[in-house]
């Protein structure tokens, strides 16, 4: 007995492989994680004398493209767990690379954000408000970076179990899709939060 | 090693201070105006503080000797001088916590001098420098831990020393980049030596009636006498 | 005992980057045995300086350094903070969900390893870095962390040296560590139960690994944040902890904006470390109840009520955190909601506690080493869960709060507590691990000064507490005039816990001496127990099971009627 069970197949009184648990479980545990930084923003905002509109200090428009520009690559990646479905690998290295293009440009925006701001000298010692908007879009950039890597790996060396284990290769993109949902999502809250308020 | 390193200070230290011809500035601070009251330091929070102490304890902020003259006050070489690096004293300074007060309540010392810190009073001190520059310590001097040293490396001016267990401690350090400074006793006296002929500002500093400057030149040899005159803000000179 | 097919994987990869949970199990245990010794140590320096304030520690006081002869108040700041942080976080939580977990998890649900081996490694390697950086911290400038385990903002924020953040650093490990290792063996519970094995057929061990799991998963995250957001503060000079107006040593703190709230800490830092307390003990309850069921030799009473119990405890714990902080000024509306959960939540911890005792009713009680550290643990347990209800009134907590008396209670939870159920559980398994087993008159030697020791250390605590008596002083509170009558019983806990070292050293000598040569056991299931992991081959090989093993039946058949042996194993078809 040396096989590990349900690495590829899901277990019937789950319907989960193992993998998929795995990753809904870490997502839960970002959730709190996230969560533990909303409230920290809710209780400095709540205890603020006056708290500065998002909008007067940040670039909303930069914030509502990347928006747009995030969902997207969630479009894109997506599509690219459908195509492997239908055992078209072209279409997906074409969706991967999109997903990993539009990925390259949100953190582009991001950077040119972080620079005119430190250009203004607004750094996270200037105030509450600076210090929660570069904590907490800065948490969540360095998800994307970690999805970036993972998406890189899939479309680059990792694109080779496509032919030795599709199944397998198929549950990989399914799961990063999974996270990238989620950092996508998380994305969705900080934007209002710290833009559009 | 050590010996050789010492020699060395020595023969720099007779070579700087033998030129006969360098230049003095001496002078007397003092006081104008109503001498104000200053409530009595309170040291029941600890029975070994007030052990040290027949009678009441005032704080230092003022010390003044007959007709006025001001203790306590920092007088340096503010500019003038050339930019190069200074011998620095082997002696260590000392500020000594005595009686829960720190002794001398201004200190100046040069950045690389040792600053010896005493404890001789059998209880529990906790020196906190709050320097900006040089990086801040706050060491816990129990009764045991008679003495520590420290050394700043950077010129800093004027930061407090205090001690969080007895909150009136308070010292004042200044760190120099040159030997050119004096802190007056009760008799408002200092005497900047050994200064290279030039046009210098000199400076006075109090901790709490501010600063003022003076420029004066003297040539080799010679010896100039100034006079600061100290008031409080908003009464009239 | 079949031959293990890894044994032709080279070195390094069979002990050192081992995937097998087994052997991840096996280096958790010992690093994190290694940690808890070296927190006890700790505390008995702390324990000389109490007792004999500013004097030199005889011995081996020159060898430690200029701070230790004798110690200074900084010195003793840094020993109380990184013997929390190590006991806690290094040293039992690692043995208990790290060592045990690992080991006997998957074993237990017939699972051939872990459901991520790779990932079990990545974070056996994360809490080593941990480990390493909090270790090393004691050795940069200024010394390691000094602001307590809790690391209270703003004190944490300003002290001085990089202590502070090494802490912080390793924090973060540790905790990626634990997010790691929590998915895991949640997933494995789930996904890699042996073919008939139920939930309601689970041993409890195994229960308690799951709500444990499910506690680490969750409350990490917000330490993990609020470590972040400290490290900011310390780094970028943020404010999240640093609030308008601060005043140091009577100078106004310059360089931050303020703004920020002290409170915010203490939330995200307790919402964590109230479920760690449950993440600390209830493993330990599993050990416990594995013992009990094999040596009182009938089923566990109430088998379902514990497992209830014990998930209501894992929800509850989420809504305690804020009875740590009664003195903080949150106002009576929040203290009366957390008074009322801190209570409710004694409910199921008492019902575990009386099921196990119930237990012990009618039963046939065998007597041997695991068995002592198990009946000691409940009425130590005991002790611990009943003198932390006054703390979890608002009211005396004034008075007790920050005392000696909550170091008594949560010590008797941790020590006699859940550090007997760990030496309870290595005498319990060491026979499966190794194929030997450990010495009896040892065991004895080593078990009854402990309990007799410990006992010692901890009642005069409630005393010194009650007296008023502050924790985190250095002189041990000699200057304070109320606590003048207590002082003399820091002599007699220090003694008793020179004398409590000196007879762990049976226990050190059993470990090191029984891997070698101790008898070797003559059948796969040396205690007659009814779980899955004692019908592996001895030692479990690579795989662990040699034939897929299928459940017909609960954890604790215990004297069955009408079968032949007192016990069924789970795997056993019919009764006969």
């Amino acid at each position: 007995m040396d096989e590990i069970p349900y690495t590829i197949k899901a277990r019937e009184d789950s319907g989960l492989y193992n993998a998929k648990l795995g990753i809904w479980l870490f997502l839960s545990s970002e959730v709190m994680l996230f969560g533990a930084l909303f409230s920290t923003y809710i209780i400095l905002r709540i205890g603020s004398v006056d708290w500065p509109l998002g909008s007067s200090i940040l670039h909303v428009h930069l914030g509502a493209l990347n928006t747009l520009i995030l969902i997207s690559s969630s479009i894109t990646m997506i599509m690219a767990w459908v195509s492997l479905k239908q055992k078209k690998f072209d279409t997906f290295r074409l969706f991967q690379g999109a997903t990993i293009l539009l990925t390259l440009v949100f953190l582009g925006i991001k950077l040119s954000e972080y620079s005119a701001k430190f250009h203004h000298h607004l750094y996270p010692s200037h105030s509450t408000f600076m210090a929660i908007y570069f904590t907490l879009t800065g948490v969540h950039a360095l998800h994307i970076l970690g999805g970036l890597v993972v998406n890189s790996y899939n479309l680059g060396p990792g694109s080779k179990m496509w032919k030795t284990n599709p199944e397998q290769f198929t549950n990989r993109i399914e799961i990063s899709g999974l996270y990238w949902h989620f950092v996508d999502l998380v994305w969705l809250f900080l934007f209002p939060v710290l833009y559009l308020t | 090693m050590r010996s050789k390193n010492y020699f060395l200070t020595l023969i720099f230290s007779i070579v700087l201070s033998v030129p006969a011809f360098a230049a003095t500035i001496t002078g007397t601070a003092k006081f104008d105006g109503e001498v104000p009251k200053f409530k009595e330091i309170k040291m029941d929070a600890d029975l070994i503080c007030l052990s040290h102490h027949k009678e009441a304890v005032y704080p230092q902020k003022l010390v003044l000797g007959e007709g006025n003259t001001m203790g306590n006050v920092f007088v340096r070489v503010a500019s003038g001088l050339a930019k190069k690096d200074y011998p620095v004293p082997t002696q260590a300074a000392v500020l000594s916590q005595v009686g829960c007060m720190y002794d001398p309540h201004v200190i100046a010392i040069m950045q690389g001098q040792t600053l010896k810190i005493l404890n001789p009073d059998g209880t529990l001190h906790n020196v906190h420098s709050l320097s900006k520059i040089n990086p801040e310590f706050n060491l816990a001097m129990p009764k045991f831990k008679t003495e520590t040293t420290k050394v700043y490396d950077k010129a800093e001016f004027m930061f407090a020393m205090k001690c969080d267990v007895h909150p009136w401690m308070e010292a004042w350090v200044t760190v120099t980049e040159n030997p050119f400074f004096n802190v007056t006793k009760a008799d408002g006296k200092f005497t900047i030596d050994n200064l290279p002929a030039g046009t210098y500002d000199i400076e006075a500093w109090h901790e709490k009636l501010g600063t003022q400057k003076q420029t004066v030149t003297v040539a080799e040899g010679e010896t100039k006498d100034l006079a600061f005159t100290f008031s409080k803000p908003g009464s009239k000179k | 005992m079949s031959e293990s097919h890894s044994h032709d994987l080279p070195f390094w990869r069979k002990y050192i980057f081992s995937t097998d949970h087994k052997m991840i199990g096996l280096q958790y245990g010992l690093t994190a045995l290694c940690f808890l010794l070296f927190g006890f140590s700790l505390m008995l320096l702390m324990r000389w300086e109490l007792a004999n304030p500013e004097t030199a520690i005889p011995f081996i006081g020159k060898f430690l350094g200029e701070s230790f002869s004798p110690m200074t108040p900084d010195a003793y700041n840094e020993l109380g903070a990184m013997h929390g942080t190590i006991m806690v976080f290094l040293a039992i939580v690692p043995l208990v969900v790290g060592a045990f977990g690992n080991y006997v998890v998957p074993l237990q649900i017939g699972a051939p390893d872990m459901a991520f081996p790779k990932l079990n490694m990545a974070s056996y390697w994360a809490y080593f870095v941990g480990g390493v950086v909090m270790f090393a911290s004691f050795f940069i400038p200024d010394g390691a962390a000094k602001s307590g385990w809790t690391s209270y903002a703003p004190l944490s924020v300003l002290s001085i040296g990089q202590g502070q953040t090494f802490w912080l650093l390793g924090m973060v490990f540790l905790i990626t560590s634990s997010l790691l290792g929590s998915i895991n063996i949640i997933t494995t519970i789930f996904q890699l139960r042996a073919k008939g094995l139920t939930f309601m057929r689970l041993p409890f061990f195994v229960w308690a690994q799951l709500v444990t799991n499910f506690l680490l998963l969750l409350a990490f995250p917000p330490l993990e944040a609020a470590g972040i957001l400290q490290l900011m503060d310390r780094l970028a000079h943020t404010s999240f902890f640093m609030p308008s107006g601060l005043v140091i040593s009577g100078q106004p703190l310059e360089g931050y904006s303020g703004g920020g709230s002290v409170l915010l800490w203490q939330h995200l830092f307790w919402f964590l470390a109230h479920p760690e307390v449950y993440v600390l003990i209830l493993p330990a309850i599993g050990i416990i109840a594995e013992i009990l069921a094999n040596n009182i030799r009938k089923p566990l009473w109430g088998y379902y009520s514990m497992v209830w119990a014990s998930i209501a405890l894992g929800f509850l714990s989420f809504v305690v955190w804020a009875h740590h902080m009664y003195l903080t000024g949150m106002g009576t509306a929040i203290s009366s909601f957390f008074q009322a959960t801190t209570m409710i939540i004694s409910i199921p911890s008492v019902i575990i506690l009386t099921c196990l005792f119930i237990s012990l009713w009618g039963g046939s009680i065998r007597i041997n080493t695991p068995m002592l550290f198990a009946l000691a643990f409940l009425p130590m347990f005991g002790i611990g869960g009943l003198t932390g209800l006054p703390l979890g009134l608002s009211s005396p907590d004034i008075h007790l709060h920050d005392t000696y008396y909550v170091i008594a209670h949560f010590h008797y939870i941790v020590a006699p507590g859940t550090i007997f159920a760990i030496f309870a559980g290595i005498y319990f398994w060491f026979p499966k691990v190794t194929g030997r087993r450990m010495n009896e008159l040892l065991g004895h030697l080593h078990f009854w000064p402990s309990l007799f020791l410990m006992n010692c250390i901890f009642i005069p605590m409630f005393t010194q507490g009650m007296m008023g008596m502050s924790r985190r002083l250095y002189d041990g509170g000699m200057q304070y005039a109320h606590v003048q009558g207590v002082l003399n019983l820091h002599g007699m806990i220090l003694y008793s816990a020179i004398g409590l070292a000196i007879f762990q050293l049976p226990f050190i000598i059993n470990l090191l001496w029984s891997i070698f040569k101790g008898p070797k056991v003559t059948s796969d299931n040396p205690w007659d127990a009814t779980t899955l992991e004692w019908s592996t081959p001895t030692p479990p090989p690579h795989g662990n099971f040699s034939h897929e093993p299928i459940v017909y039946r609960g954890p604790y058949e215990y004297s069955v009627p009408g079968a032949s042996k007192d016990f069924v194993p789970q795997d056993q078809e019919v009764v006969k």
